[in-house]
């Protein structure tokens, strides 16, 4: 039962990734738009999503408060530094969406055109340090306590994941904006270059991360394992793209972006706050919350994540069609 | 000025600005809500067009207000495990599970129909944009409801126990029946639809005393009168209610607000006796905002309305009743003020109890360098600040603009160069000639 909390608050997580991950591709892509209704369309293409899938981070944080109350506290003050990054670019990358269109001015629009892609590349990079730091363990303080020093976000490893999640970002916003578009556009050409540049790189710092990772996390195999996948998911995901297929190349294009979460799970096992010492890690039975709570979140939140799993399916239906195919 | 001072700060920051938006968030969704039945209903296609462009004025003034609800919500959410993991330390078995709901039951809900609603203007059928808003309102209220079932166990801690250092709950019934949080909510309830009646007035206002679109506003003028002056007799009522039952589960600050009852010193003796030597009594200025906001809604149950009485059609014009407009355009301030002065009340009245009677509130925060701390409150506060600047310098341009500029539900979902060649690109309900015009499944 516990595992299943924990795998559920986990699953969340790897949703925001997912489905996020897109937004930050399409906001990195902002200054590669050559006019300024390129700029506009590629804004409007995520702004109708972007709430409904950053609402996955939010409801993490929740369910984490819930299920794990005991993991709250200590993850969040060891990872203060990249958490505090996260939450100053996340609210600016919101404004921009939201506001960048509401005044008729260059200055105005300029202003956020800056702020979208740097928000972005922020959340991107922060992400991909911060889950490297949970794959790897994290230091222990004078007292005793976990955190992620600024050596273990600067760790080589933790750039590779950074340069992972920014790549695979990138790369899924290609595919989202290629997949709205209709076939026949003169915009496809480029954005199919594009991907086609991106896939081998994403396809390289994959496997540099799952070697890495190999070499610094006491799970060698399982690690390379995770790594490997991800990669065969890049790499089938580029021969659906080019076979036309672009939905399917979106769905596989996220294994990079999975990958990090799912590797936390593998390397540390039930240890839900890993450090290399061992001194201050923290197992899932000591962080779940009592079974009388557990059984008030059963009962009220199961149900309803089943009915959000249909909302959200309709919602890309509606927001996300798919444009006409050239032929 | 330590660690416990920055982060109590922070928290009194960001809730602050939370709730001063979420307030008018909740208010204004219910009028748009309302607003968009009656245009759904309408027979009359005139009635329906009029309708329909009510529903996006006042419905774009709500987004661009729900913008910085969440940027400040999710500020305030992840506040809890960087600064005060004390709480879900001690407390995490009670307050984690009404707020585990409240993010998957009631935003995640909120989220995906607010999205859906905002860009829905075109692309859904009538009933299922007007199903969507009542979505959003709903699932607004029950955001409510949780994250006060929270906050009322700790202004009274009901339905638990404690063993070994950890709490657990025995009673769930008790903690959502709890008087603390019931007795806000009503409160609260009165206090959004006096909010949005004020909002409505002044807005509509604005224009009426320029004789600028006078059939769209008049009616509004009237409609924010009354619902102001109704928020405030329930606002009224419910916290005199609430004011007398504080006597029996925080006498001192029932002592400090009301200026009755036992002195200060057999106040705190008492506590002492109970817990332990200190100073157990909330800082004295508390009195002040609560004084303010009580003045406030006595005043406004008097005088709210006022400005409605300008709506009469007569001869003369609304630009003539100067008076009567500036002053529904006056009142706005005031009620931010007393909502403001409402919550300084609630959580400063509870020190120095994060939880009242079991944990401290210097027992509560994080244990962090006062450097880090520092770092965190000065990076977001900034980040807030600004943009609630931004967000409010828009709302008024928006309403100054009026109902030709709707933020939404336009040709655009919002604003900017359109392009009629692109998908993207949403077609105007009310315009049958609009790009795309063949396939419009939008019928208003
Ligand atoms: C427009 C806003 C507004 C107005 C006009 C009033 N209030 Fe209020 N009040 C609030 C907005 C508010 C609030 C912000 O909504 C609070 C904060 C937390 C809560 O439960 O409601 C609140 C709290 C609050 C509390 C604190 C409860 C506690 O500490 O647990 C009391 C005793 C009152 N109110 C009493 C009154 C009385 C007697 C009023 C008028 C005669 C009044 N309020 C007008
Ligand atoms: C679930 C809801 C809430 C919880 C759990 C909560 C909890 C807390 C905590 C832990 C503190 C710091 C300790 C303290 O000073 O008492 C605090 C302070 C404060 N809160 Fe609340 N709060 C809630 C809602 C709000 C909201 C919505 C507002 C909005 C205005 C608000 C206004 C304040 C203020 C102004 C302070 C500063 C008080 C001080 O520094 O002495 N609170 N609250
Ligand atoms: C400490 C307490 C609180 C926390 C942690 C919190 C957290 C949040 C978060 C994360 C969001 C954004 C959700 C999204 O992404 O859609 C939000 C929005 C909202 N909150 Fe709060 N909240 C708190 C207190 C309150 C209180 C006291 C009220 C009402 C009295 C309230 C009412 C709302 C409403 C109505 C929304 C949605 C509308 C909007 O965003 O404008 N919240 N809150």
């Amino acid at each position: 039962m516990e595992v299943f909390w924990y795998a559920l608050t986990g699953l969340l997580l790897a949703g925001y990734l997912a489905l996020e991950s897109i937004d930050f591709g399409m906001g990195m892509l902002l200054p590669f738009a050559r006019s300024e209704r390129d700029r506009e369309r590629a804004r409007r293409a995520v702004v109708p999503l972007f709430l409904a899938n950053e609402v996955w981070l939010v409801a993490f944080a929740g369910l984490l408060l819930g299920a794990l109350p005991l993991l709250e506290g200590p993850l969040l003050t060891a990872l203060r530094i990249p958490m505090v990054l996260v939450l100053a670019a996340w609210v600016l990358r919101d404004a921009a969406l939201w506001f960048r269109a509401a005044l008729p001015s260059d200055g105005w629009r300029r202003l956020w055109d800056v702020v979208l892609p740097a928000a972005s590349l922020v959340l991107a990079m922060a992400w991909g340090t911060l889950l490297a730091a949970l794959i790897r363990g994290l230091s222990t303080d004078g007292d005793g306590q976990p955190v992620a020093a600024l050596s273990d976000l600067a760790h080589p490893f933790s750039l590779a994941c950074a340069a992972v999640v920014v790549v695979g970002g990138l790369r899924q916003g290609v595919l989202f904006a290629a997949r709205r578009l209709p076939g026949a556009d003169p915009e496809q050409a480029r954005l199919a270059r594009l991907a086609g540049r991106l896939h081998w790189p994403l396809v390289g710092l994959v496997l540099l991360a799952a070697v890495t990772a190999a070499g610094v996390t006491g799970a060698p195999v399982a690690v390379t394992l995770v790594g490997v996948a991800a990669a065969l998911g890049v790499f089938a995901s580029e021969r659906l793209r080019t076979a036309g297929r672009p939905g399917a190349a979106l769905l596989l294009g996220t294994a990079p972006v999975l990958a990090l979460p799912a590797a936390v799970g593998v390397v540390n096992g039930t240890t839900v706050l890993a450090t290399r010492s061992g001194t201050g890690a923290l197992t899932l039975t000591e962080a779940v919350a009592d079974s009388a709570s557990l059984g008030l979140l059963a009962v009220v939140v199961l149900p309803v994540l089943a009915a959000i799993a249909y909302g959200q399916v309709w919602m890309w239906r509606v927001f996300a069609p798919q444009g006409p195919r050239a032929h | 000025m330590n660690t416990a001072d920055l982060a109590r700060l922070q928290f009194a920051v960001t809730a602050g600005l939370h709730f001063l938006f979420v307030a008018l968030t909740l208010g204004l969704v219910t009028v748009v809500a309302v607003t968009q039945t009656r245009a759904t209903r309408a027979r009359d296609p005139e009635a329906r067009a009029t309708g329909l462009r009510r529903v996006r004025f006042w419905g774009g003034l709500y987004v661009i207000n729900y913008a910085l609800g969440i940027i400040s919500g999710i500020v305030q959410e992840f506040q809890f495990g960087l600064n005060w993991s004390g709480l879900s330390h001690a407390m995490g078995n009670v307050i984690g599970a009404p707020v585990a709901i409240e993010t998957i039951v009631a935003f995640f809900l909120e989220s995906t129909f607010l999205g859906m609603w905002a860009f829905g203007f075109g692309r859904l059928s009538a009933r299922a944009h007007l199903v969507l808003i009542w979505l959003v309102a709903l699932t607004a209220y029950l955001s409510t409801f949780w994250i006060m079932v929270v906050n009322g166990f700790m202004q009274k801690p009901v339905g638990h126990e404690t063993s070994g250092g950890v709490t657990r709950v025995t009673d769930w019934g008790a903690l959502l029946t709890n008087g603390a949080t019931w007795y806000a909510l009503v409160h609260i309830a009165g206090a959004v639809a006096l909010l949005a009646g004020l909002f409505l007035a002044a807005v509509s206002a604005s224009h009426l005393r320029r004789d600028h679109e006078v059939a769209f506003f008049r009616p509004t003028l009237k409609q924010g009168g009354i619902l102001a002056a109704a928020g405030a007799l329930v606002t009224v009522v419910a916290g005199l209610v609430h004011l007398d039952e504080l006597k029996s589960y925080q006498p001192a600050k029932h002592a400090v607000v009301s200026g009755e009852g036992p002195s200060p010193e057999e106040l705190n003796a008492a506590q002492v006796a109970q817990y332990g030597p200190g100073d157990w009594l909330p800082p004295e200025w508390v009195a002040t905002p609560a004084l303010i906001m009580i003045f406030i809604g006595i005043v406004m149950l008097f005088v709210s309305w006022i400005p409605a009485t300008a709506a009469r059609r007569t001869a003369v014009p609304p630009s003539r009743k100067r008076i009567r407009m500036w002053f529904a355009m006056a009142l706005l301030p005031f009620g931010f003020i007393a909502l403001l002065g409402g919550w300084l009340t609630r959580e400063v009245g509870r020190q120095p109890w994060a939880v009242n009677g079991e944990l401290t509130v210097a027992e509560a925060v994080s244990d962090t360098s006062f450097g880090a701390m520092l770092a965190t409150v000065v990076a977001l506060t900034t980040v807030l600040v600004l943009l609630v600047v931004v967000d409010w310098a828009l709302i008024t341009h928006y309403a100054r603009l009026g109902p030709d500029a709707a933020f939404i539900g336009g040709a655009d979902p919002l604003p900017g160069p359109r392009d009629p060649s692109d998908p993207d690109s949403p077609r105007d309900p009310l315009d049958p000639a609009a790009p795309g015009g063949a396939d419009v499944r939008f019928s208003y």
